[in-house]
């Protein structure tokens, strides 16, 4: 039972962690449809930030914000000069383009900060928070409680401001809302900015967790992209609960079938999922294939 | 056509033959330099570490040259480049075409120096390689091929060695009653050290449990749960940076307690450890290239050379020299110390590769601590069988030499490691 409460917990954590990363991933393809394959370099953006704010004698959580409002000004430059010529392209030529960010974004990283691991170790890096017999380490508790606090916000932002309800309508049809006055082309900018910023909040939030180097957002594009599918396309809610389902799968496989399967294990469930319900577990019918008809 | 090109090629070998017939004929004045051709990264992912295995090649061939070269022919090196095992390639063939190598000397990493083994066999041309471990490499049946340093399947030689003859009888345990586990990343790398391990492990009759787990994970805590279920004593693990690093931290995170911690991966080795994990890193034992031996371990000659190697290292480059280097050193003042002086013609292949069978050094002759003896051509051969691996402590944030005893140069720290409530 010791276990069981142990393991339950600790896949809730890396569940919030997984929530985290997709949320901007979420955003941006559920209003733009851009998918987004230099996510993960932009959660490296923010974990470098964290890095050299803490070398300068900032808390990693106070440099939190500061890495969001960083990568959302990163984010809105990339929209206004790259991303932007090519929304009434074909999706694949967006796909290329976001991938050719990525690349761009290890190189430049290789070339500054070199190949080297870099550590953040704030004097509370090792504290411990007990819940019954279950152990569980303060930086993940942190970083799964603003995943929640994180989606709660953008979820807000969306419902109550009146840019939220911009993006929105233009989610639902851009067309429509260009003709009732929607300055589209400012609505792509400002979620795609917002996206990116919760990419390097989240990056921000790891670095006290797991070590910076260049090529460490492969690995989380990859678990973002599953968690975004399986939680369904756009949703933010289900982003974190997505994130949550890939965190529990990965702790119990790994300890009752063996650490080698969990992939195996959750990547099974991500093609059973896209089989009966090509949506995502929480996302609305059809939207899988929304936005292919522009 | 075709007639045309052949006649021409045949012109172009007879010319090229003429030259190189020249060159002894000049020597008899003015005794030419012994040329080598050095092969190791100097650009790219390996450059770091191919450099520094290069910088400790070349004190070597200063100290050769200082001493007034080998039987008073200087030596002069010819460097090459070899980021990639393709690179690797065309740069060995160049230095063998075009600038006439016949001795080349390389190359820190298994996977170029796997591809430039072919090239020197099939050309005549010896090739020395100072610190690549991949057992394959002497495993072809290559006559011209020697390896100076010990090979990756030694690592698992030496990590149930040092378990069961030095961390038993200290920790009070027994091949009966120690549990021990081994866990490892499963790539290439962690699964051939995993099975050297095991084959060490069944020929000393000891039992382990085994965990293997995907390298690039973000979560190890099922893999730490499983460990402390099973109370392991004594914990094997062969991982690298970013896992170890994982690794031991969720250890602390959820009170993982072993008796000792043996890393015999790449992932403890680094500097990047300690600066990772801060003083959490002291007590663990790692398996590697020798560096700071004792010296009252070594022979006379061996000291000598181990003292002049590490001055001169600080001296020219202002900093520690590195095991990596040392592999470097080791390797190649066998080349200029022992082979090179006694070959009856350096420029000569198959003179230099009789001069290189016939070296027969007892443990401690080289700074590196090891022997000198190569198998002979077959099983294994060129392997230098007296080199070995030897096992170092981070102790305050610094690796020191512990095992084999006699080239220890101080006492080991946290044996048994501190429970984590008590650090």
């Amino acid at each position: 039972m010791d276990i069981f409460l142990q393991l339950a917990l600790s896949g809730l954590l890396l569940g919030g962690i997984y929530g985290l990363l997709s949320l901007g991933l979420t955003l941006v393809f559920g209003v733009t449809r851009i998918v987004n394959f230099a996510h993960g370099e932009f959660v490296m953006l923010g974990m470098y930030l964290s890095y050299f704010l803490w070398q300068l004698g900032f808390d990693p959580y106070l440099t939190a914000p500061v890495a969001f409002f960083v990568c959302l000004a990163v984010g809105v430059v990339t929209q206004h000069f790259v991303l932007r010529r090519t929304l009434t392209m074909p999706h694949f030529v967006q796909v290329f383009v976001t991938i050719g960010i990525s690349v761009v974004m290890q190189s430049a990283a290789q070339l500054l900060f070199t190949s080297d691991f870099y550590f953040v170790r704030p004097s509370y890096g090792n504290a411990i928070v007990k819940l019954g017999t279950a152990r569980l380490p303060l930086t993940m508790v942190i970083a799964a409680a603003l995943a929640f606090v994180g989606t709660a916000l953008v979820h807000l932002f969306l419902k109550k401001t009146h840019i939220g309800a911009a993006i929105r309508a233009t989610a639902q049809d851009p067309y429509a809302a260009n003709v009732v006055g929607i300055d589209i082309k400012k609505v792509y900018a400002v979620t795609f900015g917002v996206g990116i910023g919760c990419a390097g909040l989240a990056g921000a939030l790891l670095a006290p967790i797991y070590p910076v180097y260049p090529t460490v957002g492969l690995a989380y594009s990859l678990i973002s992209f599953v968690v975004v599918v399986l939680g369904g396309l756009g949703s933010l809610p289900g982003a974190l609960l997505g994130g949550l389902v890939v965190g529990l799968l990965e702790t119990f496989s790994a300890y009752y079938v063996s650490p080698e399967a969990k992939e195996a294990t959750y990547f099974t469930i991500f093609i059973l999922v896209l089989l009966l319900r090509p949506a995502g577990l929480f996302g609305l019918r059809g939207s899988e294939t929304m936005g292919a008809n522009h | 056509m075709g007639i045309d090109r052949r006649t021409l090629l045949q012109a172009a070998g007879v010319t090229l033959g003429a030259v190189a017939l020249g060159a002894p004929a000049l020597a008899q004045s003015d005794p030419k330099p012994i040329r080598i051709g050095m092969l190791f990264p100097r650009t790219g992912d390996l450059a770091l570490l191919g450099e520094a295995q290069a910088n400790g090649a070349l004190i070597a061939i200063d100290m050769a040259n200082d001493a007034g070269g080998i039987n008073g022919r200087r030596i002069e090196v010819v460097r090459a480049d070899a980021p990639t095992p393709n690179a690797a390639v065309a740069e060995a063939t160049r230095l063998i075409s075009s600038e006439n190598i016949k001795i080349l000397v390389g190359s820190y990493a298994s996977a170029i120096a796997s591809s430039v083994v072919g090239v020197a066999e099939r050309s005549g041309v010896i090739h020395w390689e100072v610190g690549a471990i991949a057992d394959s490499l002497t495993q072809r049946g290559f006559k011209n091929v020697f390896r100076t340093c010990a090979t990756a399947g030694q690592t698992g030689q030496l990590g149930f060695d040092f378990a069961l003859n030095y961390l038993f009888p200290k920790l009070s345990l027994t091949k009966k009653t120690a549990r021990i586990a081994l866990v490892h990343e499963d790539s290439e790398f962690g699964s051939t050290v995993a099975k050297s391990l095991t084959s060490r492990a069944n020929e000393l009759g000891v039992s382990f449990t085994t965990y293997a787990y995907t390298k690039d994970t973000n979560d190890l805590s099922p893999v730490v749960l499983k460990l402390r279920d099973a109370g392991t004593d004594v914990l094997l693990s062969v991982q690298y940076i970013n896992d170890a690093v994982l690794f031991w931290r969720q250890a602390r995170q959820l009170d993982l307690n072993v008796k000792a911690h043996v890393g015999l991966g790449a992932g403890h080795f680094e500097n990047s450890f300690p600066k990772a994990v801060g003083a959490d890193a002291d007590g663990i034992f790692i398996s590697g290239p020798p560096l700071d031996l004792n010296p009252a371990g070594l022979t006379s000659e061996g000291a000598a050379l181990a003292e002049q190697f590490y001055s001169r290292y600080q001296k020219k480059h202002g900093e520690k020299a590195s095991s990596v280097a040392m592999l470097g050193f080791a390797g190649t003042i066998m080349l200029t110390q022992f082979v090179l002086p006694n070959a009856k013609d350096p420029d000569d292949p198959a003179s230099v590769r009789a001069a290189a069978l016939a070296v027969d050094k007892p443990k401690g002759s080289t700074p590196a601590g090891w022997g000198v003896k190569f198998n002979p051509p077959g099983e294994n051969g060129g392997q230098n069988e007296r080199a070995f691996w030897i096992i170092r402590q981070w102790q305050n944030g610094a690796l020191q030499t512990i095992y084999p005893e006699e080239l220890a140069s101080v006492k080991p720290i946290m044996v048994p490691l501190p429970e984590w409530a008590s650090r």
